[in-house]
């Protein structure tokens, strides 16, 4: 992702958007408070992320927001039946047709958390970090040089399903899904944070 | 770990079953029929031929060591205070045992030449129980799986099978129902969780899935059996299952939905962790292997020895030893040294054996002991329950794996301890090939059968009569109040 310069070049109303965008959590996905909301507007604009949900255009999520924040309850461990229900249903009849459909490789909630990204047809490398909590980051180049899209996955055993899949090894060779990953590992790699690449 | 197919082509071997012939000779049996070897020599170049087989022992498996007249040639590699398998060291010819399972066979070259079609058919090849087991299962996976679950959150709930008595006494007229292959059948019954993700408390405890729940569970006053297993402080080898009292544990979910719907409350749920990913793992194993346990005689003992191995694949632990004599008798104390420090590959997957225990003492409960049509029964192990003839047990009873069946009466039933008993069978003609004569006998001495678990048959008659009534435990109750506890409730897994 390139980086910003001349967040001074900006117009003051323009950088307030961006400071009350960074309180509210539209701007990052998470709120902060208002002391802290100019230093987190500045280095995320800096950091060249996506401006598009404080500027009022959000891009439309790729999962219905039910499905979201069941995936997001799950991975932090707050999942009741009604979570594990709506993922189901979900699963079952309206994800994407390049999520595994199999749940001995990819479970309901890392599927839910996968889908959020785009279809893989755009993907450019993909580079994955774990977290503190035991989740990992996965963030994902795009081939036409847009904002680069990131997603929580629940755990280690889904970011290796994942890698599996960018690897061309993932849940079987009848799997409709691999036409969306194309030849993605032909052109493409993934890393994970502190290791070598992998291609 | 990531289990799947496995990547090369089976070795396939002949067999050859040895035992001492003598006091130091060998005897081989091939397919090619038997052979006796006496002279040193002889022994020698007989055991160095035999590389390329798969090598077992006919009897105890130690007793190779006379094999040759010289012990210290001999070194058995020990696992749980159990020999695996012995190594002749100056041919690297390695014996493994089959478990006592061609026993009393007319013709166990026949069996295991059958076996070992059988095997073969299915693109596994010769080797020890348990890797027969593992190789069988693994060669029905359809692709790789990761399973990976906390062996600290599972091992705990690691219970095994059920073990009680109603009372150490001779009973009569009882019979003897068990629940055929029982723990093949429950495994393909469902799928099991490969991973697990904690989950909130007021997740249902769903009993067709493999979710493992901490939690604390009142279980009520009137039971004639406990409902739910917890390890004894202090001694992790002890089991109780408590009645009228609060008990806390970690359990499957199956577990605890059944003994809630045995009239346990759930008072308090301390942790819950549902299935993350999930796989029927056993399900195309299970219909690849059934019909071997019908083959004739030793073979279809070795098949269900094979089968019912698999589970106990995933709760192995421990540390390896070796054990060394270090005289050419090998009559003194042996030697036993540590092994060679391999890692369980299986570690992770320690829920599997969890799961399908629990399955199995489940089925007992609801079925059985939880049962308001049946009487308590007097002896329960497993996955067999001894109980007063004339109940009407066809109600649970069926036909086919999974189902229970009748499988004995049982006129004379002595009871020492759970797992340790005597019957007199109601066949007249039982031990004896003159009815007339039979008929006599059984009227003034009855042909005792004896039953030991983990004895060999021909050794059962002199544990029972080793084991003193009543049985039980003498133990220090160091928490729990000595009120709660009857040594009817207490048994140990291995007595």
């Amino acid at each position: 992702m390139a980086k910003r310069t001349g967040w001074r070049d900006l117009s003051q109303a323009t950088r307030d958007r961006y400071t009350r965008a960074a309180e509210r959590g539209t701007l990052t996905g998470s709120p902060t408070s208002s002391n802290r909301a100019r230093s987190t507007a500045y280095n995320y604009w800096r950091s060249g992320g996506d401006l598009r949900a404080a500027r009022g255009h959000a891009p439309r999520p790729s999962v219905p927001t039910p499905v979201a924040a069941a995936a997001a309850a799950s991975a932090e461990g707050r999942g009741g039946n009604l979570e594990a229900a709506t993922l189901r249903v979900w699963r079952e009849t309206a994800a994407p047709g390049w999520i595994p459909p199999s749940r001995a490789f990819l479970a309901d909630d890392a599927a839910a958390a996968l889908a959020q990204l785009p279809n893989p047809r755009g993907w450019g490398n993909v580079h994955f970090t774990p977290q503190d909590d035991g989740r990992w980051r996965m963030v994902v180049e795009r081939k036409n040089g847009g904002y680069d899209v990131q997603t929580i996955l629940p755990d280690q055993a889904a970011a290796k399903a994942v890698m599996a899949v960018l690897s061309g090894i993932g849940p079987g060779d009848d799997w409709d899904g691999w036409d969306d990953y194309g030849d993605w590992w032909d052109s493409h790699d993934f890393d994970v944070a502190d290791t070598d690449t992998v291609s | 770990m990531n289990v799947g197919p496995p990547k090369r082509k089976a070795t396939l071997r002949p067999w050859a079953v040895i035992s001492v012939h003598g006091t130091r000779g060998l005897a081989v049996t091939t397919v090619d029929g038997l052979v006796l070897r006496t002279r040193a020599l002889q022994v020698h170049q007989g055991l160095a031929g035999l590389t390329g087989h798969a090598v077992y022992v006919g009897g105890r498996l130690t007793e190779c060591r006379r094999i040759g007249g010289d012990a210290r040639a001999w070194q058995a590699s020990v696992w749980n205070d159990k020999a695996v398998s012995m190594t002749h060291t100056p041919t690297g010819l390695v014996v493994r045992s089959l478990r006592g399972t061609l026993e009393g066979d007319t013709d166990p070259a026949d069996s295991l030449e059958l076996f070992r079609g059988w095997l073969e058919d299915r693109g596994v090849g010769l080797g020890s129980v348990s890797a027969m087991a593992r190789n069988l299962w693994r060669r029905t996976l359809p692709t790789e799986v990761e399973i990976d679950t906390d062996p600290e959150l599972s091992r705990p709930a690691l219970f095994g099978g059920r073990q009680a008595i109603r009372g150490a006494r001779t009973y009569q007229h009882q019979v003897l129902l068990d629940l055929e292959a029982a723990y093949p059948f429950e495994m393909a019954n469902r799928p099991y969780a490969l991973t697990w993700r904690k989950v909130s408390g007021s997740r249902s405890l769903d009993p067709d899935a493999a979710g493992m729940v901490a939690a604390s569970v009142h279980v009520p006053t009137g039971l004639a059996y406990g409902l739910l297993p917890e390890r004894f402080p202090g001694d992790d080898q002890l089991v109780a299952y408590r009645r009228a009292t609060t008990v806390r544990g970690v359990w499957s979910w199956g577990e605890v939905a059944a003994a809630v719907s045995c009239g346990a409350e759930l008072v308090r749920i301390h942790a819950n962790y549902a299935p993350a990913t999930e796989a029927d793992l056993f399900g195309p194993w299970w219909r690849n292997v059934a019909d071997g346990r019908a083959l004739p005689r030793g073979a279809g003992r070795l098949v269900k020895a094979v089968t019912s191995a698999l589970w106990g694949v995933f709760a192995v632990r421990g540390e390896s030893h070796v054990m060394r004599w270090d005289t050419a008798a090998g009559n003194s104390e042996p030697l036993i040294t540590a092994g060679p420090n391999r890692p369980n590959p299986y570690v992770r997957t320690c829920h599997l054996a969890t799961e399908t225990t629990a399955r199995v003492r489940s089925r007992l409960l609801a079925d059985v002991l939880a049962n308001p049509a049946l009487p308590p029964p007097v002896h329960v192990d497993t996955d067999g329950v001894i109980l007063r003839k004339g109940a009407d047990v066809t109600a649970v009873c069926g036909t086919g794996p999974g189902t229970w069946r009748l499988k004995r009466a049982m006129p004379t039933l002595e009871v020492k301890a759970a797992q340790v008993y005597r019957f007199v069978c109601d066949d007249r003609l039982c031990g004896h090939r003159d009815p007339l004569a039979a008929a006599v006998a059984y009227q003034a001495a009855p042909v005792w059968h004896y039953s030991v678990a983990g004895v060999p048959a021909s050794m059962a008659r002199d544990v029972f009569r080793r084991t003193s009534r009543p049985g039980g435990y003498t133990v220090e109750l160091p928490e729990w109040p000595a009120a709660d506890l009857t040594t009817d409730d207490l048994v140990s897994p291995n007595p």
